[in-house]
């Protein structure tokens, strides 16, 4: 699985840890324009989301050394952080609306699925985007409101008036099929 | 329970929709150390994280990449002292999947704590900043006030150096009033004094008793003269000479009262160019007859008895 190829993630972060900026140039060009659209869609304003972007490629700098990759791969480990980094800007702001007696910014779900058919995009993605657009409907709004929102499933639940159970098993089923869809089995490793 | 439950558990944490009870048992049930779950845990968060691969893609500024550079070029000199603490990240934990399990907890805590702390410092220094910055604003209000109270305070100095200016000068003029004043003081009692001497020798004068006593110049003035007015009831007079050679700086004139071949010392006086000169007798003792008026040149100050040369003479 890892390779000597120069731009081979894994080969990069080993040469982060290393001191290597070159390195780190070239994991950034690899991956900031995901970290960036992801960051866009959690935070929602496009400046907080181009801080973010700083934000986590000097987590990825610093933390470089610590990286496992036995605990999941590359960009796993950079959404992961991105993702978290983000949740906690998205729930202190909302702690932050609701005491100031703001109501709270309702995520625009119809937008999310657009699909920009660029020569660039990988297998990858356009596999994705057919799983998470040949998701029923319940489904993605569901997974996109804990993923993508930082909404916990009572507060999904809350939000579109269902029961916990029933938020419970779409969001399972959800992801049941999106490994469907990416051909990862649930017992077996994705790398 | 079921093992089951715990595996959809972890689908739902790894979603990060997990909360409330479950939450916090299924941390525990994590940390008490459960391979199955945490391979569970790590696959949906490889699902997952293929996301967001179906949004739009977007091209980040390109100032980020070299300011990001930047940034790290100058943590290689000097490293954060926060990273210690960083990469304490779960993430970085390469141990037994049962031992991760165990420190996964702790380090959760740990990090939630940092988290905590974070936000405590974050809060106390945005708390810091608005008081700063109130502060600052204070210092700005009262650097303006200070600016207006010291141009106020120039004026005065400026007002107050002109007044001092303006109270010396008219101290000066006082001084030169009260001097003039002085001299003039000094005159008028002069004059008063004069007046007094000349009422007096008017009034004895004009006694219609008053005897004219003429002196007559001897060698070595022949042309010296004198009249002395004789009050014979007051026993006194006033002598007025001419003609009279001017005094070295050690000698004075002196009138002499002659009662038989007794001389009594009747004043000393000084002339004028002229020679002339005015002096008013002291009252002398009506016990001894005068009948004779002489006048010799003595030492400065006078003297008891005549040492000096006879200048002019004259007889009752």
């Amino acid at each position: 699985m890892e390779t000597e190829a120069p731009d081979n993630p894994l080969h990069l972060i080993q040469r982060m840890a290393t001191g290597d900026r070159d390195a780190f140039a070239r994991f950034y060009d690899r991956y900031a324009a995901l970290v960036l659209t992801f960051a866009t869609r959690l935070l929602q304003v496009r400046a907080d989301a181009e801080d973010l972007l700083q934000e986590v490629f000097l987590q990825v700098w610093r933390q470089a050394k610590s990286y496992d990759q036995a605990r999941g791969s590359p960009e796993a480990w950079i959404m992961t952080i991105t993702r978290s980094r983000a949740i906690d800007k998205l729930r202190s702001r909302r702690r932050r609306d609701e005491s100031a007696g703001s109501p709270q910014v309702s995520s625009p779900l119809d937008g999310v699925a657009k699909v920009e058919n660029g020569a660039a995009e990988s297998e990858a993605r356009l596999t994705v985007h057919g799983a998470l657009a040949h998701l029923p409907e319940a489904q993605r709004v569901v997974l996109e409101l804990a993923y993508f929102d930082g909404f916990t499933q009572a507060e999904i639940a809350a939000r579109l008036g269902e029961p916990l159970g029933t938020v419970k098993t779409r969001l399972r089923a959800g992801l049941e099929r999106l490994r469907g869809f990416l051909g990862v089995k649930s017992s077996g490793g994705l790398l | 329970m079921n093992h089951d439950e715990w595996l959809e558990r972890a689908e739902i944490y790894a979603v990060g929709a997990l909360d409330g009870d479950e939450l916090v048992q299924f941390e525990a049930h994590l940390a008490a150390g459960c391979p199955v779950c945490e391979k569970r845990l790590q696959e949906t968060r490889e699902t997952l994280t293929l996301l967001p691969h179906s949004l739009p893609l977007m091209t980040p500024p390109p100032g980020v990449k070299a300011r990001l550079l930047e940034q790290i070029a100058v943590e290689s000199t000097w490293p954060p002292p926060l990273q210690p603490r960083l990469r304490r990240h779960w993430w970085g934990v390469g141990l037994s999947a049962l031992a991760a399990a165990g420190l996964l907890i702790g380090l959760s805590i740990d990090l939630y704590r940092t988290r905590q702390e974070l936000h405590r410092l974050t809060s106390m220094v945005s708390t810091l900043q608005t008081d700063l910055a109130r502060r600052e604003e204070t210092i700005q209000s009262l650097g303006a006030n200070l600016d207006s109270t010291q141009r106020q305070l120039q004026r005065a100095e400026g007002e107050v150096a002109t007044l001092q200016a303006e109270l010396a000068k008219r101290e000066e003029t006082i001084q030169a009033e009260r001097q003039e004043l002085r001299q003039v003081q000094g005159a008028m009692a002069m004059l008063q004094s004069e007046l007094a001497e000349r009422e007096q020798a008017l009034r004895l004068l004009s006694a219609p008793q008053v005897r004219l006593v003429r002196l007559t110049g001897l060698e070595p003035s022949p042309g010296a003269g004198g009249r002395l007015l004789w009050n014979p009831t007051m026993y006194t007079g006033v002598l007025l000479t001419s003609g009279l050679p001017p005094t070295p700086s050690d000698r004075i004139y002196e009138l002499w009262a002659i009662a038989g071949n007794e001389p009594i010392p009747a004043g000393i006086f000084a002339v004028d160019e002229g020679g002339h000169a005015l002096l008013r007798l002291p009252p002398l003792p009506k016990t001894k007859r005068v009948n004779k008026f002489a006048v010799t040149l003595e030492p400065a100050g006078g003297v008891a008895k005549p040492t000096g040369p006879m200048l002019l003479l004259g007889s009752l």
